[in-house]
């Protein structure tokens, strides 16, 4: 018997609901292979290498170990190391501070002067390209090597700005004033990254916005508050992010100056000390990690949630 | 409302690009004068040198009394409204009718007064605090008209405002753009690359190719007595059918050899193109309409005795009232250079006839189609400009 389908020409094939079917099949487990390779496997990943090992942080935050041997060996504590990490630990204050005046510092500063100088290299100035890679370079260097650096140039005894002012100050050994010398290198490397970020966001800003601002009868400047800057809203949230990330994960150039101590302290430099090397406190140090994860989060996702909130509205 | 002035301007960018060459243009208080042009003709960049938003290399701009070439385009007293309706995204329709009068430090009662009103005219009022995102193509665009209306401006410009919306919501915002720009009288200038809005909407238009300007004059002037072959070609829908001719004068008659059909000028053609006579075994360039052709089986010969090609019908078009028929032709088709043109008229020594829809021609068929032979455009062959006429 000869079936309908065998009676078909090709073209036909293509336009009958019969054939349909077998072309959505072959579409949904072609589907389901992209699904599986471009979400599935980097979705397990992420949650392999992110969500459980913050999970088991945040157990192992009320557990004394000395992550030596089996789980056996894991004493469930209660909130014992949180209430030592606040009472007796005398680091863990200045290290919350600090991170808190990187954080604020970095906003304050990096933040206005990335913009300004993005603001500045839009204007398409003679040798902007050049400007542009200069101030981007330190972002290229990781920490550590800034920390290297900017100690040339603070050394008490061959330090640039000792030789420079004829002084004899210790730039990074006095515990009133190290942590500020600290956050100029900081500043340093972070203002190249905001400034790409807001020259990209930039760059993306509707050329005729501008031109259609003017014509309106804005300023420059009026056309900048009023229409440009608004519209770089994802630009301005990406870089809260970034920045709070980056404020609060800060360890490499503390770490090369002193190790994190004397007026360096940081969280990170504590969860470092506690878990790793001769301490092996992995419960004390897991409970200074969640500190950090909590304290991340918290500006993060009030931001993001207040603006969720008003766009809803709107 | 004030009249505006370009004298000689012209735009030259830093790569020695000239995109304007000394352009004139006078358009009058209050008139509605459309800039046409293919891609590249320097329509838009005359209407943003008017605006200010490009500088001006040589020339003079005049709005009223006041030569503008130096001055800031929040100075000009412009409006304009641009192609992509530069709408503010983070801003209700309300505050973006309104920026350009907060700007300006208008009282607060008298904006929230004028974009009321603004909005009452372009039927916004329902959705003044909505944001442009949460808008229809088509309400976008009159956001755009309603932030240009509400600063009674001098000048309104407008550049190719319609070319997002579809085909249907453009007929009828040409209508309603037309109509607003009447109620108030502002003079206008409007950039567009589609003659149909250039035709339908100006008082005059100017028609510009290469940075030039071709001609300007009511859309009735540049359909019927084109300065040039392109003019002819860019105006009207479907374009002018052009192909080189020989002209031969004979004792009693004038005859125009096209490929080998053979067209007796019309006394009255003759007495338009008196110098025609001079061309006597000259190369010309011919033109004539799609809408002045006419299937044979509908003309009365004996009355409209003046010429006809026996063709092959090469398509059949039928469009409900018309058919368009594109016949072959075996004289040389003429390229007057508009770089947009996808399916030059005339390609393949192909022409094509606007005829009645009762017509029986098909493809694949040989048909009579007849010309009015007073309804010819006669071009020179070198200049491609008109022939002198009366």
């Amino acid at each position: 018997m000869k079936s309908s389908a065998t009676k078909l020409t090709d073209s036909d094939d293509l336009m009958t609901p019969k054939a349909a079917p077998v072309r959505r099949s072959r579409r949904r487990a072609s589907d389901r292979l992209s699904l599986i390779s471009m979400v599935g496997f980097p979705a397990f990943l992420h949650i392999g290498l992110v969500w459980i090992p913050a999970l088991l942080s945040v157990i192992l935050s009320f557990t004394r170990w000395n992550g030596i041997g089996g789980v056996d060996n894991i004493e469930f504590v209660g909130i014992d190391n949180y209430k030592s990490i606040t009472t007796i630990n005398t680091e863990f204050v200045p290290a919350l501070t600090n991170n808190v005046l990187w954080l604020v510092v970095l906003m304050a500063v990096s933040t206005p002067l990335g913009l300004l100088l993005a603001v500045l290299l839009d204007k398409n100035l003679k040798g902007g390209r050049f400007y542009q890679s200069a101030l981007y370079m330190p972002v290229m260097l990781s920490l550590a090597v800034v920390g290297f650096i900017w100690e040339l140039i603070y050394s008490r005894e061959t330090g640039v700005i000792n030789a420079a002012l004829g002084s004899d100050v210790d730039w990074l050994g006095n515990q009133s004033i190290n942590i500020w010398a600290i956050l100029v290198a900081a500043i340093w490397r972070h203002t190249g990254y905001v400034m790409i970020l807001y020259l990209a966001g930039l760059k993306g800003v509707d050329k005729s916005l501008k031109e259609a601002a003017a014509i309106d009868g804005a300023s420059s400047w009026q056309a900048f508050r009023d229409v440009v800057f608004p519209v770089m809203k994802p630009v301005n949230i990406v870089i809260l992010v970034i920045t709070t990330i980056e404020s609060l994960r800060a360890f490499d150039i503390v770490d090369v100056i002193n190790g994190g101590r004397f007026g360096l302290e940081l969280i990170s430099v504590l969860i470092t000390r506690n878990v790793g090397g001769a301490a092996s406190r992995v419960g004390y140090g897991s409970a200074l990690a969640v500190i950090l994860m909590v304290v991340s989060l918290v500006p993060i996702i009030s931001f993001l949630s207040t603006n969720l909130r008003k766009e809803q509205a709107s | 409302m004030a009249s505006v002035h370009l004298r000689e301007i012209s735009k030259q960018y830093p790569n020695g690009y000239r995109a304007v060459k000394g352009l004139n243009l006078e358009i009058e208080d209050g008139e509605f004068l459309v800039l046409v042009g293919p891609s590249g003709c320097g329509k838009s960049t005359a209407l943003r040198m008017i605006a200010g938003l490009e500088d001006i290399t040589d020339g003079k701009l005049v709005i009223g009394e006041r030569t503008l070439n130096d001055i800031e385009p929040k100075d000009r007293d412009i409006a304009m409204v641009f192609q992509n309706y530069a709408l503010y995204p983070h801003m209700s329709v309300k505050d973006n009718i309104g920026f350009a009068l907060s700007l300006r430090k208008v009282p607060k009662k008298e904006i929230t007064t004028r974009v009321n009103h603004a909005a009452e005219i372009l039927e916004l009022s329902p959705v003044l605090n909505r944001k442009p995102g949460q808008l229809s193509g088509g309400q976008r665009q009159r956001v755009a008209m309603g932030r240009a209306i509400v600063r009674e401006p001098s000048v309104f410009l407008m550049d190719e405002p319609l070319s997002n919306l579809d085909a249907k919501l453009r007929v009828q915002m040409r209508a309603e753009i037309a109509k607003i720009q009447k109620s108030l009288g502002i003079t206008t200038i409007y950039v567009t690359h589609d003659q149909v809005e250039a035709m339908t909407m100006a008082d005059r238009v100017a028609v510009m190719k290469g940075g030039h300007l071709q001609q300007v004059g009511s859309p009735k002037e540049l359909y019927n007595s084109p300065t040039n072959a392109f003019v002819g070609a860019f105006i009207g829908s479907p374009s002018m059918n052009l192909f080189e001719g020989t002209v031969e004068v004979k004792t009693h008659e004038t005859v125009l050899h096209l490929g080998t059909t053979e067209l007796t000028l019309s006394e009255q053609t003759r007495q338009i193109y008196p110098n025609i006579n001079t061309y006597h075994n000259s190369k010309i360039v011919v033109g004539f309409r799609p809408e002045d052709l006419e299937d044979a089986a509908f003309v009365d010969t004996s009355e409209n005795a003046q010429g006809y090609f026996e063709s092959d019908i090469l398509l059949a078009e039928e469009l409900g009232a018309e058919t368009m028929i594109h016949f072959s032709l075996d004289a040389t088709p003429v390229d007057v250079g508009d770089p947009d043109a996808v399916e030059k008229v005339g390609a393949n020594g192909a022409a094509v006839a606007r005829v009645d829809s009762r017509t029986t021609l098909t493809a694949g068929t040989r048909g009579k189609i007849f010309i009015n032979t007073s309804r010819l455009h006669l071009f020179d062959a070198s200049t491609q400009q008109a022939i002198k006429s009366r």
